[in-house]
């Protein structure tokens, strides 16, 4: 006799079977559809009936869907044109949208949107590209950027009255800024992973379920007037011998990095855009530098934990 | 008891009495779940200093031992992180923990760093306590060094640094002066943001003597919030209280000192902040980080919602079209049992009218979809309670006569309305000068309309008019479905005004 659960894991694993083969049959579907010629075989004279129609709109779909995912995945920076709902946008809705797809060892991981408009500047009669809306984090520098390559009037630029915009350039260098974003982020991951930290995007998940963790470190403990207090707690620490990195912190832009071991020293790092270590201080647990370990930092980020642990 | 006037900071440890109002005030509005983690929090090893409880080796010598004591100290640390622990495991009321809290195991006092960290507990369990107001912070452009500020180099930097340390003691070096103050500054793990609290302290003195008096008038103190979203700009401030507290003129202008402060403690050398309007003031603090946040979501509000999340652009190596076609394909099959359901006969006689209407709601449904996309969903927690929108464009004029006739009015209509806003506090709306002038410039009319929405979410609350056909989802301007990112704003030519350069940064 069966009991509820046994229904229950049937009914569930039934639920998994049919969601893999569901996909199987997309996967499949697309690459028929994919199959070249196919609309050109599926052709035979001109008898339009109702399937051949709808293979034909799925054919045209699926290429279509190619072409785009191809220029995609092969440029990095594509455009593409919206229409602006808004019954007031200017130029009649028309908006040039720019996407910068990143990836990161071998996936693409984020895609990020730059919509321009165009709108009339002021006194002439020409166009320029103007940043409507877009998806890009605050710690990319844009507003430079567009500052640089997209100057909508002469005071961005000094002497020059028609400034020129770029807009390969700036899509370029944007590109730039978000791809090393997103690789610092990668090897501050990294580091951790070979630190044997868990993975920080995960942190918060599970061990949240009581509240106890809500606030994780009081930054200003040292505001207090009586901090001979403060040496108790790592006494017993130590005594286990084993010197482990206690976490490896960075900022939203990754461009500062902290460490803290678990014998209390630490080594705050600052982090170029390309990823070397440009300036590092290490302190000895009693707060003195550690000029060596300071020199051994600078260096490329990758191999900062053995550089360090060495 | 006064002791000299001095220069310090109040430390954490410096205690209240239990029966302190603003003690009172915030534990008492606590959860029990709260006020227990609370405790295990405080009696961790590291915080201990500052959480002194009253344990038995504190009773003095020789100090009779009280009958009617109601809770019996313990003996140390470990017996009273057991006694939560139990607390903790065990189902009962909130009064039971809070009385063993403020009448047995800190009937001496709660210290500035308890209060200040059951005032953060609470604003976590609340995120809609306080109103906030979103600030950036953005560089006094230096003549010298224009140029290179616009540069984007290998180690160039454009936000403001965030050091807790270095910004601590700068913010103590422009405030002591002032007021004695306690700060208390913490990240949150859960979400990406720092906080910093602020409790002021309207005396000379620094003493725990001086904090225990319980000063008459209503508004002198309290606490004041900031929060510091990680990786970008902005600060959101807290002026209000919690509910229902009153903010007199003396309140308002201490806060305002300390937000002063702010920008100051983030300035360096050849590089000076200062705190600038986002047009932005909302209760949720959800809703904050969205608009005003970390994330991708600060410039793509309303309909631009669909290129922050992935329905519009699929990933770049994710080939699949059909299954969308399988969603067309049910939409259709639905349209045709429409087509087929008016024969259907005496059985369901309803029916049919139902779904005739809904196949117009489905095209309303389309047409909201496509202007709200994503966003104003009523059950996301991002609401915003108030949205006000100053119109400044020339009334519609139908033929000639009717224009001059308006012109003439004109003058008188303008002199009511400033004298009428001229009576209550001057609004964030009202037309400046500038303003004036520029509308001043065109020939027509241009009568003051303000428009305010209110609700516990306004958007959410636009987009369902829009579904039902209240709202015509089609000629609705842009600024009704929230993409312009602002609580307060003035509309020119349909659209949002907007400051020159990018927007959401």
């Amino acid at each position: 006799m069966e009991t509820i659960e046994q229904l229950d894991t049937d009914i569930s694993d039934l639920h998994t079977r049919i969601a893999t083969l569901r996909a199987h049959r997309a996967n499949l579907s697309s690459i028929l559809l994919s199959q070249p010629h196919l609309a050109a075989r599926l052709q035979p004279g001109n008898q339009r009936d109702k399937p051949t129609e709808t293979a034909q709109r799925l054919i045209k779909q699926q290429s279509a869907r190619n072409l785009e995912n191809i220029h995609r995945a092969c440029a990095g920076v594509t455009a593409y044109k919206v229409q602006d709902p808004d019954p007031h946008a200017v130029n009649n809705g028309n908006i040039l949208g720019v996407r910068i797809d990143v990836s990161i060892g071998g996936k693409f991981v984020e895609t990020y949107h730059v919509l321009l408009a165009f709108q009339e500047r002021e006194s002439e009669s020409d166009k320029v590209l103007r940043i409507h809306k877009h998806t890009i984090p605050p710690c990319i520098p844009l507003q430079q950027l567009a500052n640089r390559w997209l100057p909508s009037s002469s005071k961005d630029v000094e002497d020059a009255t028609h400034p020129e915009q770029d807009l390969v350039h700036f899509g370029r260098s944007l590109r730039k800024e978000l791809v090393g974003w997103h690789m610092r982020v990668q090897a501050v991951e990294d580091l951790r992973k070979e630190a044997g930290l868990p993975d920080s995007r995960l942190k918060g998940d599970g061990q949240d379920t009581f509240g106890i963790e809500s606030t994780a470190g009081i930054l200003n403990a040292f505001v207090s007037d009586d901090d001979a207090s403060s040496d108790a707690e790592e006494a017993e620490e130590e005594e286990d011998g084993i010197i482990r990195i206690l976490d490896i912190e960075s900022d939203a832009a990754v461009r500062q990095v902290t460490i803290t071991w678990s014998d209390r020293r630490t080594a705050v790092i600052n982090i170029n855009k390309d990823g070397t270590v440009e300036k590092a201080v290490c302190r000895t647990k009693g707060g003195g530098r550690d000029v060596a370990r300071s020199r051994k930092a600078v260096g490329p980020l990758r191999g900062l934990v053995q550089r360090l642990m060495a | 008891m006064a002791t000299a006037p001095d220069y310090k900071n109040i430390p954490h440890s410096h205690r209240l009495p239990v029966r302190h109002r603003e003690v009172q005030r915030t534990f008492t509005k606590l959860s029990r779940q709260s006020l227990v983690s609370l405790v295990q929090q405080w009696l961790s090893k590291k915080n201990r200093d500052f959480c002194k409880p009253y344990l038995l080796s504190d009773r003095k010598h020789g100090e009779e031992e009280d009958d009617d004591e109601l809770y019996e100290p313990a003996q140390s640390y470990e017996e009273l992180q057991e006694t939560y622990r139990e607390l903790a495991t065990r189902k009962g009321g909130r009064r039971e923990v809070l009385d063993r809290m403020l009448d047995g195991d800190w009937r001496t006092g709660i210290s500035m760093y308890q209060l200040a960290t059951a005032e953060i507990q609470y604003l976590l369990d609340h995120p809609n306590a306080l109103r906030w107001t979103a600030k950036r912070l953005t560089k006094i452009p230096n003549a010298r060094s224009t140029i290179t500020d616009m540069e984007v180099t290998n180690d160039s930097d454009h936000l403001p640094r965030f050091q807790a340390q270095t910004f601590m003691s700068n913010l103590a070096r422009e405030l002591t002066p002032l007021m004695k103050a306690h700060y208390l500054i913490t990240r949150i793990k859960t979400s990406p943001m720092t906080i910093l609290r602020v409790y002021i302290h309207d005396a000379p003195y620094s003493s725990e003597g001086s904090l225990a008096v319980d000063s008459n008038s209503t508004d002198s103190a309290k606490a004041v919030f900031f929060v510091w979203p990680n990786g970008s700009p902005f600060v959101y401030s807290s002026l209000a209280t919690l509910t229902g507290q009153v903010v007199g003129d003396d309140g308002r202008h201490l806060r305002d000192i300390v937000q002063q402060a702010i920008p100051k403690a983030f300035s360096r050398p050849s590089a000076r902040y200062q705190l600038t309007s986002t047009n932005f003031t909302t209760k949720s603090l959800d809703a904050l980080l969205t608009y005003r946040g970390p994330g991708k979501s600060n410039a793509a509000a309303g309909g631009w919602s669909i290129f922050q999340d992935h329905s519009f652009s699929q990933n770049a190596l994710d080939f699949i079209t059909t299954q969308k076609g399988d969603g067309h394909e049910k939409v259709s099959a639905g349209k045709t049992a429409v087509n087929g359901g008016t024969k259907a006969g005496p059985g369901r006689p309803k029916r049919p009218l139902d779904e005739k209407e809904s196949s117009e709601a489905k095209r309303r449904k389309e047409v909201v979809a496509g202007r709200f996309g994503t966003s104003a969903q009523s059950d996301d927690d991002q609401g915003l309670e108030r949205f006000e929108v100053r119109v400044d464009d020339p009334f519609p004029s139908l033929d000639g006569s009717s224009t001059a006739q308006l012109d003439d009015n004109t003058s008188t209509l303008d002199a009511q309305a400033s004298s009428r806003s001229r009576r209550g506090r001057p609004s964030l709306l009202d037309r400046t000068a500038e303003d004036l002038e520029e509308i001043g410039n065109g020939q027509d009319w241009v009568p003051n309309v303000r428009i305010t929405f209110q609700g516990t979410h306004v958007f959410a609350g636009i987009r369902q008019l829009a579904e039902e056909g209240v709202v015509d989802g089609e000629k609705m301007p842009g600024w009704m479905t929230g993409e312009a990112g602002v609580t307060i704003g003035a509309v020119r030519e349909g659209r949002m005004r907007t400051k020159e350069g990018v927007p959401g940064i």
